[in-house]
């Protein structure tokens, strides 16, 4: 009678065995989801100088974008959500898109905590286009960092959207006929920064 | 009974004597201090000895042990005094950290509690090293702060000689004012509990050396339009000069304008940089509308020894007028069309057909009164009659006219304007000036040729058009009104029933078509850019591709006024 009751015994005590170990394994702490940065282009133009117009071209090639968090780490930050690496972008600052700021460069699922700003590697495009058919060139100053850094501090939060709006002054980014340049030139001096951070 | 308290008594005593045992066996010495450092210079005389260098320029070398762990840094400082009369006074620690990261000596303002913070940063960097970012810092001769404090490289790339190429030697430029120059150099290593050794010293005199000599290598010779600024195109009045010291690694210099003119105690020397040349604006000018200037310039050694006598030479310079406060808005006609002389007809007309067609134009144009009127006289084989850079500048306006030519099928003929002529326009136009050209030809290489059309007219042009009779007119864009050959003025059987030998294109830089071609029957140049302005932050042209004295009225006045009004110039 023992003998046959025995596996029996044992069968009924194992699940509560595992289900103890189980209990015993659990982290005492859970991972947060992430939340979605969106991140866009805005970009100010005197129109009576460089307007907002299919005809006028002045493009910004984007190969890096990340944000950094307090603790100084990078999150890269790809084309869009779907992404699974960073192509460069080329972006025309002068599309209706960056003019309503709804010209999108990022977007990536990250971390929730606290970030400092938004690192960009960019490169200008060669010329400008302006009214279809002047070609400026564009060209830098020496020594010419390629790393905007768009420092303003924002959260992200767990599954809720941060949209962050990038915004390039190209009155000032694009400097007419520079003192000891050539003077059919425009001089890439780019003056950025994050115009507002909305949180949805 | 008395068993178990004397086994009892035993156990307690054998206790008491472990414990006691125990107590005595502790150590009782304190643990070691620190042994500082030991550093010691290479290649140096003996202590007692006093040498004296060729020149205030030493290298020196040293290494440092530390026997019970590890040198983080050196730190050294020297002695000088002014003269032999005064006390000797030391020069501030400096530090140099004890490894070598990405090629870089690194200095740190560091102190000695807080560098070997600093060093283990460096000693404990990935195997890839600095990061870019940082290390283009470095090579920017920017600084990093690192455990809270400065750290910058002794070798970036913009330093030439530097002082530190490693941490184990120096090469530095004693004070030497005097004729002779004693110095103690003091070296310490620094172990990783941040004490600094006993110094290494060694001694020595430095001998003063000569100054070096400036010379002027080239200056302007012709007077110079000049205004008070730079800008795109005016970089200022150039001047080269060169240093000579056979001593010294390197020569800077310092220049003024007008040395005697300033106040002595006030004199503007510019700052001492390598450059071996400068550009002088008015601003630099003690009056910027004096016409004779003179500029210095001076000298200076590696070892801070200045060219008292330095370099001068005279200059000449022009302030625009038409730039001055209180000018009146002056136009200059300047025609320089061919001349057919008394037999001029309407297609062919003498220069003073051309210059009644202009006044009327321009009078026509609301200019009556503010305008002259130049004929550029060229007599074959003689005197070419062109208005300097004097006579230029009292105008706010220059129309240069050159609508007439010679015999349009004989590349002989033409209306020259090439060289000289075209380089004082050029000045003329880089210290501000405005300038409308209506020409036939214009590009043609013994006129003003394609280059010159390119930089100054904005117009890029390939090759004319030799149709004959093919250009009928301009369709107008930007606010200018479409223009149509008028007939009445062409020598049809050589041209036909139009134009021919004008140079369409396409627009350079910041040019804008204001002017699309209009071909009778070639379309390879129809609607190309046949008129250009250019509105530029110094100077602005409105260029006419086309000659304005062949276009039926009344729209020449139209474009004329629509023309000086995109210059700003029709009100004024």
């Amino acid at each position: 009678m023992k003998r046959k009751n025995a596996p029996f015994v044992a069968l009924f005590f194992f699940p509560l065995l595992v289900l103890a170990l189980n209990l015993h394994c659990q982290y005492d702490y859970s991972s947060p989801l992430p939340g979605l940065v969106d991140i866009r282009l805005h970009t100010i133009s005197d129109s009576s100088r460089i307007a907002f117009s299919p005809q006028n071209i002045f493009v910004l090639k984007i190969t890096q974008v990340s944000a950094v968090r307090s603790d100084l780490a990078l999150a890269t930050v790809y084309g869009d959500i779907k992404a699974i690496k960073r192509l460069t972008g080329v972006y025309n600052t002068l599309d209706a898109h960056a003019e309503d700021s709804s010209l999108v460069i990022g977007q990536a699922d990250l971390p929730p905590g606290d970030y400092l700003g938004i690192l960009m590697l960019i490169a200008p495009g060669g010329t400008a286009i302006l009214d279809g058919y002047r070609n400026i060139r564009v060209v830098t100053p020496p020594g010419f960092d390629p790393t905007l850094q768009f420092q303003r501090s924002f959260k992200i939060s767990e599954q809720r959207t941060t949209r962050i709006v990038l915004t390039i002054n190209l009155d000032s980014s694009l400097v007419k006929e520079a003192v000891g340049y050539d003077p059919d030139t425009f001089l890439f001096t780019p003056s950025y920064y994050i115009s507002s951070v909305l949180y949805e | 009974m008395y068993k178990i308290i004397a086994r009892w008594l035993a156990g307690i005593v054998a206790i008491l004597a472990v414990m006691s045992t125990g107590m005595d066996c502790k150590g009782k010495y304190l643990v070691p201090t620190n042994i500082p450092p030991i550093t010691r210079l290479s290649n140096v005389p003996p202590p007692d000895s006093f040498i004296i260098a060729k020149n205030p320029l030493l290298t020196l070398y040293w290494v440092g042990d530390d026997p019970d762990g590890y040198v983080v840094a050196f730190r050294y400082r020297w002695n000088f005094r002014l003269n032999a009369a005064s006390p000797f006074q030391y020069k501030p620690w400096s530090r140099v950290l004890n490894i070598i990261v990405s090629k870089f000596a690194l200095m740190t303002d560091a102190d000695e509690s807080n560098i070997t913070n600093v060093y283990k940063y460096f000693a404990t960097l990935p195997p890839e090293g600095l990061s870019p970012d940082s290390a283009n810092r470095l090579d920017s001769a920017k600084t990093l702060i690192i455990a809270g404090s400065h750290v910058w490289a002794s070798n970036p790339k913009i330093i030439h000689f530097p002082v530190h190429v490693n941490p184990n030697s120096g090469t530095f430029i004693f004070d030497s004012q005097d004729s002779l120059n004693p110095h103690t150099f003091e070296v310490s290593a620094i172990d990783n509990a941040g004490a600094a050794g006993p110094p290494a010293t060694v001694s020595f005199g430095t001998p003063r050396v000569s100054p070096p000599h400036t010379q002027i290598t080239s200056s302007p010779t012709d007077t110079q339009l000049v205004i008070d600024r730079k800008s795109s195109t005016f970089q200022g009045i150039e001047f080269d000069f060169q240093g000579f010291d056979p001593n010294s690694r390197t020569v800077d210099y310092q220049w003024v304008v007008d040395r005697d003119l300033w106040p002595p105690d006030s004199i503007p020397w510019s700052p001492f940089t390598p450059a071996t040349f400068a550009r002088a604006t008015a601003a630099n000018f003690r009056d910027p509308y004096a016409v004779t200037h003179r500029f210095y310039v001076r000298a200076r050694n590696e070892f801070g020894s200045i060219d008292t006598i330095g370099a001068d030479t005279s200059f000449y310079t022009l302030y625009p007028p038409f730039l001055r406060p209180g000018y009146q808005h002056r136009i200059l006609l300047l025609n320089n069309s061919y001349d057919w002389g008394a037999g001029g007809t309407a297609a062919h007309p003498s220069r003073a057909m051309l210059d009644a067609y202009y006044r009327a134009l321009f009078d026509s144009a609301g200019q009556n009164g503010k305008y002259d009127l130049f004929d550029v006289v060229d007599v074959p084989n003689g005197p070419h009659i062109f208005p300097g850079l004097g006579a230029l500048g009292q105008y706010s306006v220059i129309v240069f006219i050159g609508d007439v030519t010679g015999d349009i099928t004989d590349p002989e003929w033409h209306h020259s304007f090439l060289g000289t002529r075209e380089n004082m326009v050029h000045s003329y136009l880089n210290v501000g000036g405005k300038l409308i050209i209506t020409a036939w030809n214009f590009p043609f290489p013994l006129n003003a040729g394609p280059e010159y059309t390119r930089q100054i007219g904005h117009l890029e042009v390939f090759r004319p058009d030799q149709v004959k009779g093919n250009f009928i007119g301009a369709r107008g864009d930007k606010g200018y009104p479409d223009a149509v050959v008028d007939t009445a003025k062409l020598d049809t059987a050589s041209w036909g029933q139009g134009l021919m030998s004008l140079w369409p294109g396409r627009p350079y830089g910041f040019g804008e078509i204001i002017y699309r071609y209009d071909a009778r029957n070639n379309s390879f140049f129809e609607n190309l850019a046949i008129g250009v302005r250019y509105l530029g932050t110094t100077f602005n042209v409105v260029y006419l591709g086309f000659p304005l004295y062949y276009i039926q009225q009344p729209v020449p006045t139209a474009i004329v006024r629509k023309a000086l009004d995109d210059i700003g110039e029709l009100n004024r």
